[in-house]
């Protein structure tokens, strides 16, 4: 681009450790609040269900946002995107809550065989008589072992951690030393990065959302959840944006351009997660074999049709239509009000993916906000902590002035 | 046509048209001259120029409201095709699906969306663009050719209110223009 003013120094870019350290309170004293709730109904028989259920949908909430966002980071140095360095540094932010995720699996690991109703399934291949479920399940038997489950969760949550730290460290380094290379390893290791995140992301969605009917099987699952992923972590990338920019953070830094732009990606991934919603659904509804259909008779029957189509209004009909107008991208209220709705839809979106499959009839148990409230709470708290740590962009990335003088024309 | 014959009036003035060295020239020169306070203006160039759009001033277009009637349309004809078609014209029941599925809708509901979206982009772009155009009085400017290699076109039209062949070739020369020209439309007798 043409002469551009790079001079920071007006530019409000460091949240002051008090303030970080104060939102970081609130969100995390909810958060320890929800995980406290959550947790105390695991021990109780009666409430293990309902609590578990709540707490894998809460779980995988947030760890689809951190590592969506470590993901997000990860892809502008794979396509050396410019455009994007403004607001990258928000991205790394939420993509250094990765090694969080780790600690909230712990109670999945310990009552796994609670909710992933395999793991009590002893003898498949040598039942005596065999049943619908042991003859869906013959052919799994060699992935559904408890060893090689924890074995690829400890590889997920590894790769995770490592990944997201990688590039906030990285990139927090450049804004002291300003040394190139460091966005040269960033960008080198892009590709293996984006490449074992589609597939643990993939995997853990089989392993730990899909597991929970272990007779059904889609491959479109992975895609599924990628899809949601991607869509969500745009939206609170755009989000945050917009709300640290409502109070005053990084004015003449960020521009319409960069909303639009991200508002451009929002509304592609809308399109995209519908699409992946319907193609998955449409197959097996086509087909009509009852071992499949049954699966999305369990999210149509018994109240569940509601959610169905409350999915289908609010995380895509009304994002869809709603981010079409180019004056709707680049409208401070509108485009933060659709961020927000996607945040939140996105966890619909998994309450609707699991809890039909173990609660009949369509509700919701304060456990199901308990638990949210929960890991929501801790990730926000983490994350406001990390963004009072560094400026809100990387202020000596080579690219920065590109992406401030940028234009969509 | 053989009774017809074109020649050039003295008067019939078309506008003063300017070349520039480069994009950015350009684009410099159209604020320039507009801050002159002429109007109608057009720029003529090899390929599109970033920021040209905002410089020249130019209202957003009306097309992608065009596109999106087109869109709207499609998805309704085929909902309503498929509805009836499969509904009362000729019941027949597939895969022991009822009769009306509108699950079955999606798909080709999406391909006339994208049929018809796309027919109203290429036509509604032509419609606005007034294209084909197999005339203009610039075609009557030797170098004008070069408008589609190298060359970087501003002309300023007879139509403007502040129109003077004067005052064009001077902001024209001011903002950087050279082979600075005066176009005649021919007129057919």
């Amino acid at each position: 681009m043409s002469a551009m003013n790079t001079d920071l120094s007006a530019a409000r870019l460091q949240i002051p450790a008090g303030v970080a350290n104060r939102w970081s309170m609130v969100f995390g004293g909810i958060g320890l609040l929800g995980l406290a709730a959550t947790v105390s109904g695991f021990f109780s028989e009666s409430t293990r269900a309902e609590a578990l259920s709540a707490y894998l949908v809460a779980f995988f909430y947030v760890l689809t946002l951190g590592v969506g966002a470590m993901f997000f980071a990860a892809l502008q140095h794979l396509v050396g995107a410019r455009w994007s360095v403004v607001p990258r540094r928000i991205a790394e932010n939420y993509g250094a809550f990765t090694p969080w995720i780790a600690l909230l699996f712990i109670p999945i690991a310990v009552f796994a065989k609670d909710i992933l109703p395999w793991m009590n399934i002893e003898g498949i291949k040598n039942a005596e008589y065999k049943t619908a479920v042991t003859l869906a399940m013959e052919s799994k038997t060699w992935y559904l072992t408890v060893p090689f489950f924890y074995g690829r969760a400890a590889f997920y949550l590894l790769f995770w951690a490592f990944a997201g730290l990688f590039y906030y460290r990285n990139s927090v380094a450049v804004d002291s030393t300003g040394d190139a290379h460091t966005i040269l390893k960033m960008r080198k290791a892009a590709p293996v990065v984006v490449i074992l995140f589609g597939l643990t992301l993939s995997f853990a969605s089989f392993d730990w959302l899909m597991g929970v009917d272990p007779t059904w099987a889609t491959t479109m699952f992975g895609v599924y959840a990628f899809a949601g992923t991607m869509i969500s972590t745009l939206a609170l990338v755009t989000g945050t944006a917009r709300t640290l920019h409502g109070y005053g953070y990084m004015e003449g830094v960020i521009n319409d351009e960069h909303y639009h732009d991200l508002g451009k990606l929002m509304f592609g991934f809308t399109v995209f997660w519908a699409y992946i919603a319907y193609s998955m659904f449409m197959l097996i509804w086509y087909a009509n074999l009852p071992e499949e259909t049954v699966w999305y008779r369990k999210h149509w029957e018994n109240g569940w049709s509601t959610l169905t189509w409350a999915l289908i209004l609010l995380h895509f009909l009304v994002p869809f239509f709603g981010l079409m107008a180019r004056n709707a991208k680049r409208h401070p209220v509108i485009l933060k009000a659709i961020a927000y709705l996607i945040v939140v839809m996105h966890w619909v979106d998994l309450f609707w993916l699991v809890v039909p499959l173990v609660r009949e009839h369509m509700s919701f148990t304060w456990y199901d906000f308990a638990a949210v409230l929960g890991t929501a709470g801790l990730f926000f708290g983490v994350a406001a902590r990390t963004f009072g740590k560094a400026a809100l962009v990387p202020i000596k990335d080579p690219y920065l002035a590109d992406s401030m003088g940028y234009d969509n024309g | 046509m053989s009774q017809k014959s074109s020649v050039a009036l003295e008067d019939n003035v078309f506008g003063v048209v300017a070349e520039y060295k480069s994009p950015g020239a350009l684009l410099e020169a159209v604020k320039a001259v507009r801050q002159a306070g002429f109007t109608a203006i057009d720029t003529y160039t090899p390929f599109p120029i970033h920021g040209m759009d905002k410089a020249m001033g130019l209202r957003p277009t009306i097309l992608p409201y065009m596109v999106l009637c087109g869109g709207l349309t499609g998805v309704g004809c085929a909902i309503l095709l498929q509805w009836w078609m499969n509904g009362f014209d000729y019941p027949f029941i597939i895969g022991g699906k009822p009769i009306i599925s509108y699950q079955a809708y999606v798909p080709i509901g999406f391909e006339l969306m994208v049929l018809l979206s796309a027919l109203t982009t290429v036509f509604g772009l032509f419609a606005l663009c007034r294209l084909p155009q197999p005339y203009h009085p610039l075609f009557t400017h030797e170098r004008f050719a070069r408008f589609s290699d190298d060359g970087f076109f501003l002309a300023i039209e007879a139509k403007d209110p502040n129109f003077s062949e004067a005052r064009a070739r001077e902001a024209l020369a001011a903002a950087g223009g050279t082979e600075i020209a005066v176009v005649r439309d021919i007129v057919e007798t």
